[in-house]
């Protein structure tokens, strides 16, 4: 029962990853989840090579949501948009152990790398 | 309290004996009684109504009139006041469409709204630039009435409000709306959809104009609902869909509309559903609406004192009136995550921002987790949500 509330999962919860509000930035998403009205707000600094050089996340949420964008956050560093484009939301599951998450919760883990990829693409 | 017997009825319960069903004001389970005279139309007299001449198609008609009486009957309402929709939503939409506004007038509406009690205003709104209005909380999450008197005004034309709130239980004091539209000339539209399984309500003691309700959160079946109308209105009132049975002549150029309740019921009605919704009525009266509202009352003040100091209650303060409706927060957990781990232990309770979003950034607060009641709750289920929330805690607390 509590393996979805394992230990790394909750530590990243109470101390999430990258959570701040980048003062530079070249790129920035907003995504939504209607399902549960989170919300959550990205920043990227991309290097002149196309790298993500820096990036920071806002945006309260479940610990699952949270969890979610500590983990993207942190895989997106110095990727450029065509290795982060590679990514889904799998990727995201397996690093924090979830591969089998129920799809509505899914959202909630997969949330932010949705708001980097759309950041990169627009 | 009701007798605990009462679980009996719904077969869930047979197939989930462990479950603790608490998203009620999401939508409730079906007793026997409903899904047999459903079944009973699709295998033994299934035929499409108002159309044949045949026995079966006047027996589908005979038991799709008689679901409409009565519902009439349970609102206190004339049978052509009641037109079959499916659910309040669609209820909603149909008035948004069909109620002549204009750019000089305003509709209000509440803090409180359901999202199904507010696009199809701000749609309307966008479509002939008429004003939209809101009547605030106070900071026990009532209706502020001096407010209300502030923006209902000679150029409302709607006031369209809930009579209680699906995501914190406020009762709004529709006496008082329903007067204050009155005295300015304006129609009061109720959404009743958190109210109709659980008090009983009289059309004709409040004056209602128009009153909207989905049959799925009174122990009946989805996709069927009632818009109840004042006869008067709904002749005044141009229909919303087109088609086949709402006609009274057509030809190539032009047509006319039959009789209520048939003009607002255009193309084959959901004759199951309709019948469905007709036993679910004989069900609650079975049972006793004054019953239901005892004993869902009795939970909700158990809960409310159980609620461990951790947990924040959202809306109106304990003691004062609310709907079978107890939203509350859990000191640093996402609601979400409430509810997800109370899944784990079989419990079933609503989480989010419960399709009122705009009430929830109005709060200020992310949402909420939810436990509604019906017939079928137990001491025994508020015991083990009270568990489930000491399991939360523990977890991630």
């Amino acid at each position: 029962m509590e393996k979805l509330y394992h230990e790394a999962l909750l530590d990243l919860y109470r101390h999430p990853l990258n959570k701040t509000r980048l003062d530079n930035f070249n790129a920035m998403q907003t995504e939504h989840n209607p399902l549960c009205g989170e919300t959550v707000e990205i920043f990227i600094q991309s290097s002149p090579g196309g790298q993500v050089a820096d990036i920071g996340w806002q945006g309260d949420g479940c610990a699952l949501s949270q969890a979610g964008a500590s983990v993207a956050t942190e895989q997106c560093k110095q990727k450029s948009a065509g290795e982060i484009k590679n990514l889904s939301t799998d990727t995201i599951l397996n690093l924090l152990g979830l591969a089998n998450l129920n799809p509505s919760r899914q959202r909630c883990v997969g949330l932010a790398l949705a708001a980097i990829k759309n950041a990169l693409a627009t | 309290m009701l007798d605990a017997s009462v679980k009996k009825y719904f077969p869930i319960f047979e197939h989930h004996p462990n479950l603790v069903y608490l998203d009620n004001a999401a939508t409730t389970q079906t007793p026997h009684s409903v899904l047999e005279a459903m079944s009973e139309y699709y295998t033994t007299y299934r035929a499409n109504t108002e159309r044949g001449l045949y026995a079966l198609s006047e027996q589908a008609t005979t038991a799709y009139t008689a679901a409409r009486q009565k519902i009439a009957a349970f609102l206190n309402a004339a049978p052509e006041e009641v037109i079959f929709t499916p659910g309040a939503t669609y209820g909603l939409n149909l008035l948004a469409r069909s109620l002549a506004v204009t750019a000089d007038h305003n509709i209000v509406l509440t803090r409180l709204e359901h999202h199904a009690n507010l696009i199809p205003w701000q749609q309307l709104s966008n479509r002939t630039g008429c004003e939209l209005r809101f009547i605030e909380l106070n900071k026990d999450g009532q209706l502020d009435m001096a407010t209300a008197a502030d923006k209902i005004d000679e150029q409302t034309r709607l006031v369209s409000c809930t009579a209680v709130s699906n995501a914190i239980g406020t009762i709004a004091p529709l006496d008082e709306i329903i007067a204050l539209a009155k005295s300015n000339g304006a129609q009061v539209i109720v959404d009743a959809s958190q109210l109709i399984a659980h008090s009983p309500i009289d059309v004709r003691t409040l004056d209602y104009d128009w009153l909207v309700f989905s049959g799925h959160k009174m122990y009946g079946p989805t996709g069927i609902g009632i818009l109840y109308g004042k006869k008067q209105l709904l002749e005044q009132t141009e229909p919303f869909l087109f088609g086949g049975e709402m006609i009274e002549d057509v030809n190539y150029l032009t047509a006319s509309w039959a009789e209520l309740p048939h003009k607002f019921e255009a193309g084959t009605q959901n004759i199951a559903g309709a019948i469905g919704l007709g036993a679910a009525v004989d069900f609650i009266q079975k049972i006793g609406l004054s019953a239901i509202h005892e004993h869902e009352q009795s939970l909700l003040r158990y809960t409310i004192e159980q609620l461990p100091e951790y947990a924040a209650l959202i809306g109106p303060p304990s003691g004062a009136p609310r709907g079978a409706i107890v939203s509350f927060l859990l000191q640093g957990v996402h609601p979400h995550d409430t509810a997800e781990i109370l899944n784990r232990f079989n419990i079933a309770v609503r989480a989010g921002h419960h399709c009122a979003k705009p009430l929830m950034k109005y709060l200020d607060i992310p949402g909420t987790a939810r436990a509604s009641f019906g017939v079928y709750n137990r001491p025994e289920d508020v015991d083990r949500l009270i568990e489930g929330l000491g399991n939360v805690k523990r977890i991630l607390g």
